[in-house]
């Protein structure tokens, strides 16, 4: 037993015995489960959760309630937009119209359709890369680690932002581009994290306890290393989703992610930024759409690194 | 020390050529004839057209800059292997190429306008960064679970989950707009442009919100590092030995503690100002910034393709070359870091 | 940095105030060290008392978690409150309460009077900073040195606990060490200010066995010179057997035996120490003395047991001890135990390790060595 943090050590010590000390009444939990309860004591992480429910819930039913409360989020209507146009909050819509007379909250929750899509699509993409790489340069070592490790350096040293854009600008707008986009230049970070966790994972001497009973390459990635190292890669992945709804916010800000008319927090903001004198409510609507649902991913990822014990730099 | 410099210098070579071949590729996979990038709407006659082709290096011309004609007397498009080379040669001379508008201007000389504007606030960010990051970031520490503490946390979780460019947007409304209108135009801050001659407001004034804006998320992270550093150095063993040495709090903090906890956020900061200079570019563009990053996004929006390769290669110039003064510095802050880049025990 | 904070101090060294009539150098009584944590409160330290004079050395044995570790750092003030609250009893220095003394008045006496080796030397030293600026610290704290005379008395502590070529070496950085050389860095620290009582926590406990004995060797010569005393704590009984006056066997907080050297090893009276005793390899014994593990863990310190904390894992115990609190049998030399059958002589023959009793016929002390000791323990 390390004595290492004055702090606390002797209660860790106590803990660590009221958790192994009296064996059989105890019963048996795994990883995940102890994890679980951890999180749920977590009230921000909970909140967080609760949020992200809420929202996913909102926008994959919007097609069922929202169009007839709050009117279409992409059609104008040409009668009626002059009166329409950009009017202040009220009771029967909530967060003003925009300039063409559309509700803006009904352009809010189509919004959450298109940022959640692309922060999930795109975490997946590089989650899926970046597991690929990882694996591949931990595992192999030598070549392929150097091969790999110099690429993700490369496109580590490229600024990120500017680095996106410049690839929106080749292949041209579009939310399909858009997710192409921020997942193919997110796999070096994931593969980074993966690629030590293995490391570290691989250490272990049920690995070479495998190994040694003659288990093969793949066999020993899927049935020990993964599941050894997928906490870090859940808790990366949940951080990155927001990372991602941000970064598409700021393509369509500058008017080459989501096209118009499709409804994206970011185009709102910008058509709002003409406003800003005048009829504020125009981008700060929009802009407080982002801020909840990335803070939700960023706490959530937080309370799963805490609750998985996730070691990791915060930054 | 001089043979690790240089290690580092021979480890940069592959990376910037790498990075300037994807540019470049993708700048000549793009679809569009350059040309018509060039010439806009205008319709140009066939000679021009060839001697323009000829000044931008896209076809074979002799050592007098004609164009080289095969047997049919058509002009001979340069491979692009080779036009990568003259690029890299070029670079080697400061020559970044010539820009697709702007009536042809070196990109030497755009970057060179824009890059003041650009280093100027990057290094006023920095500074905000520093100082108001490392201090929120220690008495956070230091009062863990204070009012003070809850709040810091609180504010640098909202400012790291909201867009920078809404957050200037903001700042602009607050400082700009309602601070106008409530002390009846007597006091308010500039939310546009770099100033001028005839510019309404001192020149500093101009510089305040963007680069409070570009510095704020920075300073949110290097808040949240300081505190976490700071907090697990507390928790070390040699600091419970200097407290055993009879040392007070103030002092084990001040002279045991922050060095030890200041070495990762300098190494954060000093990568935070490669990528300031890299040119912000939705900062620059809400505030309408004559910097490098607007310039940019001007250029690839315009699909002005030199510009845009021209700063982009020097944007990774600079993040490399400040990357390596970075890995250095740590290396003399840190007694332990030995210069082949391992961590002795 | 910033030369904060290293000002001579103005309190006075107590180590040069004369001990009060009827009092020791160190009494510690019924001391008790609670922890308020989620998930309840943990008793570390349940009711410890012992006394120490001038020139002693008290080993204190036990498990990780016994509360032998936490006992020293309340000692010095060193537990972090909250979470930590002594709830009872008193820790007395030359007479002085220690407890209830001022945060200021409590670091005059840390590094100064009271001096305090860790565990693990590889973390314990600040790796940023060299090791003569380290050694320097405490001296221009407690003694208003000069940075110059600092380094230079440094030199001089450096050479005293056998580090070649001291002058070189002070400009060094702690990873330039080994771990021995690091551990005598620690203790060349611990006396630079030339304590009354040095506590050393498990300072061999990271080190390799060869090293071990010179670390242990390295203090007792100090003390001698000195004259301090020493608190050493170990899961090891076999670490203080050399060297320790008077030995406190702790178990879930609170001292289950406690008596002199030879009481513990040649006439132990609890059933834990016989555990202890039995773990310990004796080679010359051979075949007759099988290396025996005191099976279970100890118990949770949020949730003691009821009666005897050792009953879960005691091989003898009875209905009564998992009923009732044992009391403290005292021998008239002061030896105790906290058993229910330490007073039943017939069960402690019957049941104390062969071991004790072989290794007293082989290595019972002469009359003289026992005078000296003693002599030198007054």
């Amino acid at each position: 037993m390390k004595e290492e943090n004055t702090n606390n050590f002797e209660v860790v010590e106590a803990g660590e015995q009221a958790r192994t000390g009296s064996g059989s009444t105890r019963p048996s939990r795994t990883l995940w489960g102890d994890a679980w309860r951890r999180l749920k004591r977590n009230k921000l992480a909970v909140i967080a959760g609760i949020w992200i429910i809420f929202i996913v819930i909102v926008a994959l039913t919007a097609d069922l309630w929202v169009p007839q409360t709050l009117g279409s989020p992409t059609e104008i209507d040409s009668t009626t937009m002059k009166d329409m146009s950009r009017l202040p909050p009220s009771a029967e819509h909530p967060f003003g119209t925009d300039t063409l007379g559309r509700d803006v909250l009904c352009r809010v929750i189509y919004g959450a359709r298109i940022s959640l899509a692309v922060g999930v699509l795109a975490t997946a993409i590089s989650t899926v890369l970046g597991l690929i790489a990882g694996a591949l340069a931990a595992y192999n070592g030598g070549w392929w680690d150097t091969l790999i490790m110099r690429m993700a350096d490369i496109f580590l040293a490229f600024p990120y932002t500017l680095f996106v854009i410049a690839m929106l600008a080749v292949i041209g707008p579009g939310i399909q581009n858009v997710f192409i986009a921020i997942g193919v230049l997110g796999w070096p970070s994931i593969a980074r994290v993966f690629r030590s966790a293995i490391l570290s994972v691989k250490e272990n001497d049920y690995v070479d306890a495998a190994r040694a009973m003659g288990a093969s390459d793949g066999r020993i990635i899927v049935r020990h290393i993964f599941p050894n190292s997928v906490a870090s890669v859940v808790v990366y992945a949940t951080m990155n989703i927001g990372g991602a709804i941000l970064t598409e916010s700021a393509l369509s800000f500058l008017g080459m992610g989501v096209v118009p008319p499709d409804p994206s927090w970011g185009i709102m903001i910008q058509d709002g930024q003409t406003y800003l004198a005048t009829e504020p409510w125009l981008m700060i609507m929009p802009g407080l759409a982002i801020l909840t649902t990335v803070l939700a991913f960023t706490l959530l990822g937080d309370g799963l690194r805490d609750a998985l014990d996730v070691k990791m730099k915060d930054a | 020390m001089i043979k690790y410099i240089a290690k580092r210098i021979v480890q940069f070579i592959p990376v910037f050529l790498g990075v300037t071949l994807i540019l470049f590729v993708l700048q000549n996979v793009v679809p569009g004839d350059p040309i018509k990038l060039i010439a806009g709407e205008k319709k140009l006659d066939p000679q021009t057209e060839i001697s323009l082709r000829a000044s931008y290096h896209l076809i074979e011309t002799d050592e007098n800059g004609e164009a080289i004609l095969d047997e049919n007397g058509n002009t001979i498009e340069t491979p692009l292997w080779k036009r990568y080379i003259q690029y890299i040669v070029g670079l080697l001379q400061g020559d970044l190429g010539r820009s697709y508008q702007q009536n042809g201007k070196p990109v030497a000389d755009i970057l060179a306008e824009k890059y003041p504007y650009t280093i100027r606030l990057a290094l006023l960010a920095i500074i905000i960064e520093s100082i108001i990051g490392i201090a929120a970031g220690m008495i956070s520490a230091i009062k863990r679970y204070s009012a003070w503490d809850i709040g810091v946390t609180t504010v640098t979780s909202a400012l790291v989950a909201m867009p920078a460019f809404w957050f200037g947007m903001l700042q602009q409304l607050f400082w700009g707009i309602f601070l106008k209108n409530v002390t009846d135009g007597a006091f308010y801050l500039p939310i546009s442009g770099a100033g001028g001659p005839h510019a309404e407001f001192q020149a500093w004034a101009y510089y305040l919100l963007p680069a409070f804006t570009l510095a704020a998320v920075s300073t949110a992270y290097t808040a949240r590092i300081m505190r976490s550093q700071l907090l697990e150095v507390l928790g070390q063993d040699y600091i419970r030995t200097a407290r055993a040495k009879g040392l007070s709090r103030k002092a084990v903090i001040f002279r045991h503690a922050l060095k030890n906890a200041l070495i990762p956020v300098v190494t954060y900061i000093g990568m935070d100002f490669g990528g300031m200079l890299a040119g912000a570019i939705l900062t620059e563009t809400v505030f309408n910034w004559p910097g490098v990053g607007f310039e940019t996004y001007r250029a690839i929006t315009s699909r002005d393709w030199p510009v845009v390769l021209g700063s982009v290669t020097v944007i990774v110039v600079v993040v490399m070359i400040i990357n390596l003064v970075v890995d250095v510095s740590y290396a003399f802050l840190d007694p332990r870091i030995r210069f082949d880049g391992s961590k002795s025990e | 940095m910033f030369g904060l904070g290293l000002k001579k101090r103005n309190t006075q060294d107590l180590r040069n105030t004369p001990i009060p009539e009827g009092h020791h150098l160190l009494e510690v009584n019924d001391l008790k060290m609670y922890f308020h944590t989620e998930d309840g409160i943990v008793k570390a330290v349940n009711g410890v008392s012992y006394t120490l004079d001038r020139g002693e050395t008290l080993g204190v044995v036990g498990e990780s978690g016994s509360g032998k570790s936490v006992t020293s750092l309340t000692i010095m003030g060193l537990i972090p409150m909250p979470p930590g609250k002594v709830e009872g009893g008193d820790v007395l220095y030359r007479g002085k309460s220690l407890i209830s003394m001022s945060e200021e008045e409590l670091e005059g006496v840390r590094g100064n009077d009271i001096a305090m080796i860790f565990q693990d030397p590889m973390t314990s030293l600040n790796p940023v900073y060299t090791i003569g600026r380290q050694l320097s610290e405490g001296m221009r704290l407690h003694k208003g040195m000069s940075k110059k005379d600092a380094l230079a008395r440094s030199v001089e502590l450096l050479r005293m606990v056998g580090i070649p070529n001291p002058e070189q070496r002070v400009q060094e950085y702690p990873h330039e060490f080994s771990g021995g050389m690091r551990q005598r860095v620690m203790i060349a620290m611990a006396l630079a200010c030339e304590p009354d009582i040095l506590i050393a926590d498990e300072p061999t406990t990271a080190l390799d066995v060869t090293i071990q004995a010179q670390i242990i060797e390295l203090m007792e010569e100090m003390q001698q010179k000195n004259g301090n005393a020493i608190i050493m704590i170990t899961h090891d009984l076999g670490v203080v057997a050399d060297i320790a006056d008077k030995i406190m066997v702790m178990y879930a907080g609170s001292p289950v035996e406690f008596g002199s050297r030879d009481e513990i090893f040649y006439a132990p009276m609890h059933p834990y120490t016989w555990g202890l005793n039995r773990s310990i390899p004796e080679p010359e014994i051979g075949e007759k003395h099988p290396l025996t593990p005191i099976k279970g863990n100890p118990p949770s310190l949020v949730d003691l047991p009821e009666g005897c904390v050792f009953a879960p894992r005691c091989p003898y115990a009875t209905e009564k001890c998992f009923k009732e609190v044992p009391p403290t049998y005292v021998t008239e030399s002061g030896h105790y135990a906290k058993c229910h059958y330490s007073g039943n002589a017939e069960f402690v023959r019957a049941n104390a390790p062969e071991t004790s009793r072989t290794r007293k016929v082989a290595a019972t002390p002469t009359e003289d060595e026992r005078l000296k000791k003693g002599g030198r323990a007054s």
